[in-house]
């Protein structure tokens, strides 16, 4: 047993986080979010150059999705790579479309729920109709995004307008999106769940009130301490969970839907936190903390709220 | 104890009660959700709502119910004023504009100021036609109040202030500033500052509003540069302004919370409401959950009587802060419940299919600040614990 990343798999870490240093700051993410689309396709582009809509299974994807929450990355990756393309390898196996989307040339996005992550810049849209998965050109859907509170990731409302061609059986294409969709998002929550817990103790450190950096203040220090547990049980239980999605293990299903309950949890939590430690700048629009706030709203509420998978998950243990 | 009413107080609620149906505009209990506001929404609408609703409270008399008669108000105990509210509520009436001189501004200008001060800013503040703000928080000193570094220096007449404010609710709004600044800087904290009633109107004063995280441009920053304020519009000593400053503070945790009680109980009603409408009822769990958001709201109205009967217009004590406490926890929990409950729709804030007209993100959204805002529930519980339980200072 070793619970630890290998050396390639830090490689990747480490690749995905220089890369989103350099081209998702802050406030290239504001601009992107403020834009019409808040949708950035060339850092899209940029990431599939690294490789990140290649990856093996959930753990790798997992590793990147942690990384692209704490940096609030405004771009399809996530619905691409761990939504679609995971029904598409269900169902149709590798077909053309997977290779292109792999490549970055195309961005499919599959309609799993009523609201649809980037749906609006996608180039083929995936629809489960009558047990038969298709797909369908995005001129032949019309799609609306919904005004919705996070902008680092906007969601629409897709009806098919024109012809779909058949792909495959749905139910397998849906299930796999489904939990790999879900996995990698909690482990999106657990990057944004950090990058919150960082932010609120570097100012816990250099604030003073008082005389005194207020982080010496228990009620200040016990708070970043219970991020930092809410956190790293999400951690743990988002590393088991795609680990068990990427070897198909029986309880796999169990595990997504704890990883995903106490992800989407602990990153709304550490967010509020995270403004309380500030103060007054923590609730002003040019703070970032509402930006992850907000994303972790949305994490928490795509693929199954943190209720509904608690539930899932005392019906799976046979409560 | 009784905790009915009086027949004087049973004449007075049926009274409120007519008088708020027959000036709430019509259809007012079908309209979509307005953004209740704690504050000034930046929203041009509901502004002016609120504006006209002061005005419409002070015509009415209801503006100022337990202010003396001679500065416009009308000598009502705060019973009445309990009462007033929670018709209020009942009602969903909006929120006036100028609470920062309704709960804050006035009671102190009441308690400290002079005569002429009373005679001078208390009608127009009830009648809303001048707004105040709160000029206490800088930069560098929120919590730590005591350290404030805006300067007002004085120079015969009047004071020179130098120096800058943020935070401050209202101030793109406001004709006066309740203003907390040092007028001594060789003595030791507290005992350096003073307390002034400053006109906004001024080329003095410069202010930038701040976006806050509703994306509403609540608060701003106030920039002092060689503001004046004659020394006639000093409220209380100088050097008495931290004093001061603590009976405006214990207002703003115990008066206000008797008002705030207004907005917990209309979100309350809300609630149950939308977990009707969303047919979740039957779900244990919600149940539970709106069940313990009815106690909160419930001990909070009790513990308002309980504040107000022994307090008979006086300033609250310290207990005030228990009230802020309860109140910022159930009023932010039910956001926090709102958006659980709603799910993958809570997330939608606009179009058709939108529910209640993004009044929750709001709610939610603008909870987080009322942790923050008239002292932090750390700083509150710091003051319960030293102060009302008589625990060692933590600092
Ligand atoms: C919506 C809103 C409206 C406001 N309106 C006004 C206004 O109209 N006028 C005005 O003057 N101010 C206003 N404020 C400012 C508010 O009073 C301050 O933000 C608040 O007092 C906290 O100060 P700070 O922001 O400097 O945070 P800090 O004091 O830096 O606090 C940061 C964190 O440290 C904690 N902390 C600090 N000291 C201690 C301690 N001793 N023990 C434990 N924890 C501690 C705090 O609780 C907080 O979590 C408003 C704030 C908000 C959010």
């Amino acid at each position: 047993m070793d619970v630890t990343y290998s050396e390639e798999q830090q490689a990747l870490r480490d690749a995905v986080r220089d890369l989103l240093a350099d081209h998702c700051t802050p406030a290239h993410v504001r601009a992107v979010a403020a834009g019409p689309t808040g949708a950035d396709l060339a850092l899209h582009r940029r990431l599939a150059d690294v490789g990140v809509l290649e990856l093996p299974g959930a753990v790798e994807l997992g590793i990147v999705a942690e990384q692209t929450g704490a940096a609030l990355l405004p771009a399809p990756t996530w619905s691409v790579a761990a939504v679609a393309l995971p029904a598409l390898a269900a169902c149709d196996g590798e077909g053309e479309l997977s290779a292109a989307a792999r490549r970055g040339d195309a961005v499919p996005v599959l309609v799993l729920d009523g609201l649809v992550p980037e749906a609006h810049v996608a180039t083929h849209l995936l629809v489960a109709d009558d047990g038969e998965l298709g797909v369908a050109e995005a001129g032949a859907c019309a799609v609306e995004v919904v005004p919705t509170m996070d902008a680092t990731r906007r969601l629409c409302r897709v009806r098919v307008t024109g012809a779909t061609t058949p792909l495959g059986p749905a139910r397998p294409a849906l299930d796999a999106a489904r939990l790999t969709g879900a996995v990698t998002l909690a482990a999106e929550l657990v990057g944004v769940a950090q990058a919150c817990l960082d932010r609120a103790v570097a100012h816990a450190r250099t604030r003073e009130q008082f005389g005194r950096p207020i982080g010496s203040y228990q009620a200040v220090s016990h708070r970043c301490a219970e991020m930092f547990v809410a956190l790293e049980s999400a951690r743990s239980l988002t590393l088991y969970a795609a680990w068990a999605v990427a070897e198909g293990a029986a309880d796999a299903t169990l595990a997504v839907s704890a990883a995903k309950a106490a992800a989407g949890a602990a990153a709304v939590a550490c967010a509020q936190s995270a403004i309380q430690v500030h103060g007054g700048i923590g609730f002003t629009w040019e703070s970032d903390l509402h930006l992850y706030l907000k994303r972790a709203q949305s994490g928490a509420a795509l693929l199954g709220t943190p209720a509904e998978h608690r539930r899932r998950v005392a019906d799976l243990l046979g409560v | 104890m009784d905790f009915r009413d009086s027949q004087d107080e049973a004449a007075f609620r049926a009274e409120v009660r007519a008088w708020l149906a027959e000036h709430l505009p019509a259809g007012w209990s079908e309209r979509p959700y307005a953004r209740p506001g704690g504050e000034a929404t930046g929203d041009g609408d509901a502004e002016q709502l609120r504006r006209w609703w002061q005005r419409e409270l002070y015509d009415g008399g209801w503006a100022g119910l337990t202010w003396p008669v001679e500065y416009g108000g009308r000598g009502a105990s705060l019973v009445h004023q309990v009462i007033f509210n929670q018709e209020a509520a009942r009602a969903q009436a909006p929120e006036p504009i100028n609470v920062i001189g309704l709960y804050m501004a006035g009671p102190t200008i009441l308690s400290v100021g002079t005569e002429t001060q009373k005679r001078r800013y208390l009608p127009p503040l009830l009648a809303g036609a001048e707004i105040w703000c709160q000029g206490f928080s800088e930069p560098g000193s929120g919590s730590d109040l005591g350290a404030a570094r805006t300067r007002a220096v004085r120079e015969g007449d009047v004071y020179v202030v130098n120096g800058q404010k943020v935070w401050t609710s209202y101030g793109h709004l406001a004709r006066f500033c309740i203003l907390l600044a040092r007028t001594d800087p060789d003595q030791p904290k507290h005992a350096g500052l003073s307390y002034f009633l400053l006109d906004m109107d001024q080329p003095g004063v410069t202010v930038r509003p701040l976006v806050q995280i509703t994306g509403d441009p609540e608060f701003n920053e106030v920039f002092f540069d060689d503001a004046r304020v004659p020394v006639s519009e000093r409220l209380g000593e100088e050097g008495d302004g931290w004093k001061v400053a603590m009976t405006t503070l214990l207002h703003e945790r115990g008066t206000m919370s008797v008002g705030l009680q207004v907005m917990s109980r209309i979100t309350l009603d809300r609630l149950i409401e939308l977990v009707r409408k969303l047919d979740r009822a039957d779900d244990p769990v919600v149940r539970e959950r709106i069940a313990g958001f009815a106690l909160d709201v419930e001990a909070l109205r009790i513990t308002n009587l309980r504040s107000v009967s022994g307090l008979r217009n006086g300033v609250p004590g310290p207990e005030g802060s228990m009230a802020k406490l309860l109140w910022e926890r159930v009023q932010q929990g039910m956001g926090e419940f709102a958006m659980e409950l709603l799910g993958a729709a809570g997330q939608v804030t606009g179009g058709p299919e939108v529910v209640d007209g993004g009044w929750w993100q709001y709610i939610y959204l603008r909870g987080r600040g009322h942790t923050i805002e008239a002292g932090t529930t750390e700083v509150l519980k710091n003051i319960i614990a030293e102060r009302v339980l008589g625990l060692p200072r933590s600092r």
